[in-house]
């Protein structure tokens, strides 16, 4: 072989194996990018799972909830309104037509104030159709059971117009995270006011909940006790691709905002 | 005596995959691959132990058979928007420059070099495209057993490496590696195993693939 065909040979074999190499390359690019989508798929299946389990654990307690308050209700409620009304009813006296009138129209009023609460409590029964009819009606039913107490002063603004297409499972977690924040202030703020909004603007729907109440340091929050709720509604809030900031300091009351991509 | 006649055997070992495991399948894809098959062993064993020599006027009559084959193959695994007209384009392109190398050399001895250069790169720009449809696929599909991967990527890498060997063909023709065995040869086997390797992989991941659906 002369040195001419030597060097042919060599740029023969070069230009060969550099064409091999990059047909091979080339698919090994596409394997690469094909097993890195499986693990994307297999981590996107998961997240869906752990939605759907948080929804179904949110629907659980939307509903434990809903038990409660009505188990509550029928005792505080409605069983003192029937006890008053069998008091009433057997305090009559036959013998005293007048008086006897105006406990009956009194054991009336008491019966049809019986049938109202009862009514509203079938409402409460429906559970997530609480949700279904609407966030905004939902959250406004929530507030009527708050001012009940007469503990708290609720203003809800909710000026925006709300999409055309629900997602209920958004409507649920965002309901449920509402209930979380209520509970809090019940339970810690020592508030005497609180402010709701719910506003929707450029696809993202933002809930801010702010009271008057005592606030906190969320820095110093006691070991143990490092705000389950309020990490729960930071969790609850990721889950459905959106955020949660919670604004607070001593003496100066919370706010809370959720911000959430939606439909 | 030939030194290197693997890329023969690769080739029937291939066309015989074909007949077993593709045998349950009687569409149009298996049928027309065992023919396909059979053309391409029958046209490699006479240009072997027939027409040892100037043997290109052979070639040169099958390379249609072949590329109408390889883009009609291609396009059936590839999803094309306008599959016809694309398909149309294809052969249109291939068969003017084929009829004009036909037209100004004649088939003689000479390879029609700008022709297989062509054919070779319509399949290449088709490999290509398809693995472009797999970026966009959104559902997963392991490509190491995926019959129509391993199907494209032997083409892809046949096709990609044998340009270099027929811009080169005449020289490589002349230059020895031995006294009897000329540097094509060697290349040729090479690129053929590796082709028809592919090739058999993905009969055999065909045949699996429907075993098992049979068995579900």
């Amino acid at each position: 072989m002369s040195v001419q065909q030597k060097d042919f040979f060599t740029a023969v074999i070069i230009t060969i194996t550099i064409f091999l190499i990059v047909a091979l390359g080339f698919i090994l690019l596409v394997i690469v990018y094909n097993s890195r989508k499986k693990r994307h798929l297999e981590e996107k299946a998961l997240m869906q799972l752990t939605f759907d389990a948080e929804i179904i654990k949110t629907q659980l307690e939307v509903q434990e909830q809903t038990m409660q308050t009505i188990g509550a209700d029928l005792h505080d409620n409605i069983g003192q309104l029937l006890s008053l009304t069998s008091l009433t009813l057997n305090s009559i006296e036959l013998d005293n037509a007048p008086k006897a009138r105006q406990k009956i129209d009194a054991a009336i009023d008491l019966t049809v104030r019986s049938i109202k609460e009862m009514r509203l409590l079938g409402k409460l029964l429906q559970g997530d159709q609480l949700v279904v009819m609407g966030l905004s009606e939902a959250i406004g039913h929530e507030i009527n059971w708050i001012e009940k107490s007469g503990q708290h002063k609720v203003n809800y603004t909710n000026d925006s117009e709300m999409p055309a297409v629900n997602s209920p499972d958004k409507d649920l977690i965002l309901f449920r995270i509402l209930q979380e924040i209520l509970n809090n202030i019940i339970k810690h703020a020592k508030a005497t006011g609180i402010n709701i909004k719910l506003d929707y603007q450029a696809a993202v729907l933002q809930l801010r909940v702010s009271d008057n109440g005592v606030g906190f340091n969320s820095d110093n929050l006691p070991a143990g006790q490092s705000g389950m709720g309020l990490q729960n509604i930071q969790k609850r809030a990721g889950i459905i691709g959106g955020e949660a900031t919670i604004l607070s300091s001593p003496d100066e009351g919370t706010t809370i905002t959720v911000f959430i991509p939606y439909p | 005596m030939l030194i290197f006649p693997y890329y023969l055997y690769a080739e029937w070992v291939c066309f015989i995959s074909a007949l077993l495991y593709l045998k349950s399948s009687d569409s149009t894809f298996g049928i027309t691959v065992k023919l396909y098959l059979l053309s391409v062993v029958a046209l490699e064993s006479v240009c072997r132990y027939v027409y040892k020599s100037d043997n290109n006027w052979l070639y040169n009559l099958d390379m249609p058979i072949e590329f109408t084959f390889g883009i009609w193959i291609v396009s059936k695994v590839v999803f094309l928007k306008r599959k016809k007209i694309i398909m149309q384009l294809c052969l249109g392109l291939f068969f003017s420059v084929y009829l004009l190398s036909w037209i100004l050399k004649g088939n003689n001895s000479e390879f029609f070099k700008i022709a297989g250069l062509l054919g070779s790169v319509i399949i290449i720009c088709l490999c290509i495209y398809y693995y472009f449809t797999l970026f966009h696929k959104e559902e997963y599909v392991n490509l190491l057993t995926d019959p129509a991967f391993l199907f494209i990527s032997g083409y892809f890498l046949f096709y990609t490496t044998s340009i270099g060997l027929v811009i080169y063909a005449d020289q490589l023709d002349k230059l020895m590696i031995t006294i009897q065995v000329p540097l094509s040869y060697l290349l040729n086997d090479i690129i053929n195993l590796i082709f028809y390797g592919f090739w058999v992989a993905s009969i055999i991941c065909l045949y699996n693939k429907k075993t098992s659906l049979l068995q579900l």
